[in-house]
């Protein structure tokens, strides 16, 4: 294909342009994104292009609300199990005629079973047995809706980490003061799980259920892979991608989607997703106990330290500390992490109990 | 090749006599299909009731279903075959007339399609709205799937039994005329932006 010649309608109604304005496609994102490049001279023409599919680009699909859909579904499902009820109750009213059952019936019967004596529980054993298996499917049906709507919360304070398995063998390891949800029991058709702080997913691959991690107006969206989502502020989210391919869009804007693979990181603030490549170490450190300072400014080593030993940050004449810090501690106490990084900055300090007062100096 | 791996997994359900099949179905669809459904028929009563036949035929039927290779299209596809129908004998039982060439209203778009922009104003919308109107049915259906439900052209080609090529056709002369109508302002701005 000549794009060279293309006109602004040609680029409109081309469908791997349009997924490149849409950010819908990494390959074609990828394609059109170094095309554009390499070809300055259509640049008008791009543009126009990309303004009008913007005007049309339609926001949020309208979504039913989830109770109506339920409703829908509970009604189809009485249609569908009145049908097969009915088909029941036509056999069996040939095969034993004395039994006098309305049509429409079983289903009260059965629920009623529990209740009825033990004598009477031999005699309605064998309706139990004749409709066997809609009574289970029944059982095993309720089971999982209430499984679905037990959800757990695990917090991890601050001087603490978590690792869980979820019900489908994905591991989370949590860092300090983050928070997880999650289903007791993942249902067949989605694995959802809403997390504020941090966290390391690595998550069993199921290409027909996939995996998402709601943050916010953020959510990452993953077939199997392992990544880390950082997210202790809900209008700055990161995820950072060790293996794998991960989706990563803002669910306010819907415009704003990326796809992620292994090294590459999204940083998500306001309203935007930016790509960029990321150092392992300094985002993934934490999950094997490895406190990792790189390029870091003294907020960002308070916070860390805050964190990480749980402990109180005081600092006097914080503007005289003005350097980047350099460090990877492993397992360290706080008066090793902080002797290492006094060594060369311009701060004394003094730790007590949970108290540690950092002193900035000329 | 399936579009889809879940639904790929919900036509083996189907045909497996799972029910979750259905409910995955109507979490995932029935929105969208509604309101195609109502775009069609102009009647919210019409497309409930089409979609809830559809699905139960689909249960009931799902032992000659042939595969399925897009489940989104295939419904659509379905939903607007009855929703014909629907209308169809509607429109005998009224007029006892056998023509019935134009069975489907107008395909009509508004403001709470959401087909438009975010950085609209009012007043554009509306303007660009009575700009898609003038668009031919066909026209207005193709916009409406592309944009508003995210189809891609085969898709579309599939669900309004045209060819791909067709639908490619159609939409370039619809783009063509709405950016001779609505943007042709802008267009001047930007080039006077460019000098």
């Amino acid at each position: 294909m000549d794009f060279g010649r293309y006109t602004i309608d040609d680029f409109i109604c081309d469908e791997t342009f349009q997924q490149y304005v849409f950010h819908s496609d990494k390959d074609h994102f990828d394609f059109w994104n170094d095309w554009v490049e390499r070809n300055p001279h259509k640049i008008y023409e791009v543009e126009e292009a990309r303004k009008v599919l913007l005007e049309l680009q339609v926001g949020k699909r309208t979504r039913l609300p989830e109770d109506h859909l339920l409703d829908i579904n509970d009604k189809i499902n009485r249609i569908l199990d009145k049908k097969t009820n009915n088909l029941h109750t036509v056999k069996r009213n040939k095969n034993f005629g004395h039994l006098e059952e309305k049509k429409g019936k079983v289903r009260s019967i059965q629920k009623n079973i529990f209740g009825l004596n033990k004598v009477a529980a031999v005699a309605a054993f064998l309706v139990l047995a004749f409709t066997g298996i809609f009574y289970a499917i029944e059982v095993s049906r309720d089971a999982v809706t209430k499984e679905e709507l037990v959800m757990i919360e695990k917090l991890v304070p601050r001087g603490q980490k978590l690792t869980l398995t979820l019900s489908d063998g994905s591991v989370v390891k949590l860092n300090s003061e983050s928070k997880i949800q999650f289903p007791k029991t993942f249902s067949t058709n989605k694995r959802e799980v809403f997390l504020e702080g941090e966290a390391y997913f690595e998550v069993a691959r199921n290409e027909s259920n996939p995996f998402v991690i709601h943050t916010g107006e953020i959510k990452t969206t993953v077939l199997g892979t392992s990544f880390n989502v950082r997210a202790y502020n809900h209008n700055k989210v990161q995820v950072a991608v060790s293996s794998g391919k991960v989706k990563v869009e803002n669910t306010k804007t819907e415009l704003e989607s990326v796809f992620l693979s292994s090294n590459e990181m999204a940083r998500c603030a306001n309203d935007k997703i930016e790509l960029s490549a990321f150092d392992s170490e300094k985002y993934f450190g934490w999950k094997d106990g490895v406190l990792v300072f790189k390029g870091a400014n003294i907020d960002e080593v308070i916070s860390a330290l805050e964190r990480w030993y749980d402990v109180s940050v005081h600092v006097v004449d914080k503007e005289l500390i003005t350097g980047k810090f350099e460090g990877t501690y492993s397992n360290k106490s706080l008066d090793v992490v902080m002797e290492g990084i006094s060594y060369t900055s311009k701060f004394t300090y003094t730790i007590e109990n949970k108290n540690l007062t950092i002193i900035g100096k000329h | 090749m399936h579009s889809n791996e879940g639904d790929y997994k919900v036509w083996i359900d189907l045909k497996n006599g799972e029910r979750e099949a259905l409910e995955y179905i109507i979490n995932k669809y029935y929105s969208d299909l509604y309101y195609y459904g109502i775009k069609l028929s102009k009647n919210p009563e019409i497309s409930e009731d089409c979609i809830q036949d559809m699905l139960i035929t689909l249960w009931e039927k799902r032992n000659a279903l042939q595969i399925i290779y897009n489940l989104k299209s295939y419904l659509f596809k379905s939903l607007k075959r009855r929703v014909v129908r629907v209308l169809a004998a509607e429109k005998r039982e009224e007029a006892h007339q056998e023509n019935l060439k134009n069975i489907l209203p107008e395909f009509l778009f508004s403001v709470e399609d959401k087909i438009i922009g975010k950085q609209q104003t009012q007043e554009n919308k509306q303007k660009l709205i009575s700009i898609l109107s003038k668009l031919s049915n066909r026209q207005k259906e193709i916009v409406y799937l592309k944009f508003y439900q995210g189809l891609n052209y085969d898709e579309i080609a599939e669900v309004m039994s045209l060819k791909k090529q067709s639908v490619h056709n159609l939409l370039q002369e619809a783009i063509k005329s709405l950016r001779k109508n609505f943007f042709c302002l802008d267009r001047h701005l930007s080039v006077e932006k460019l000098k």
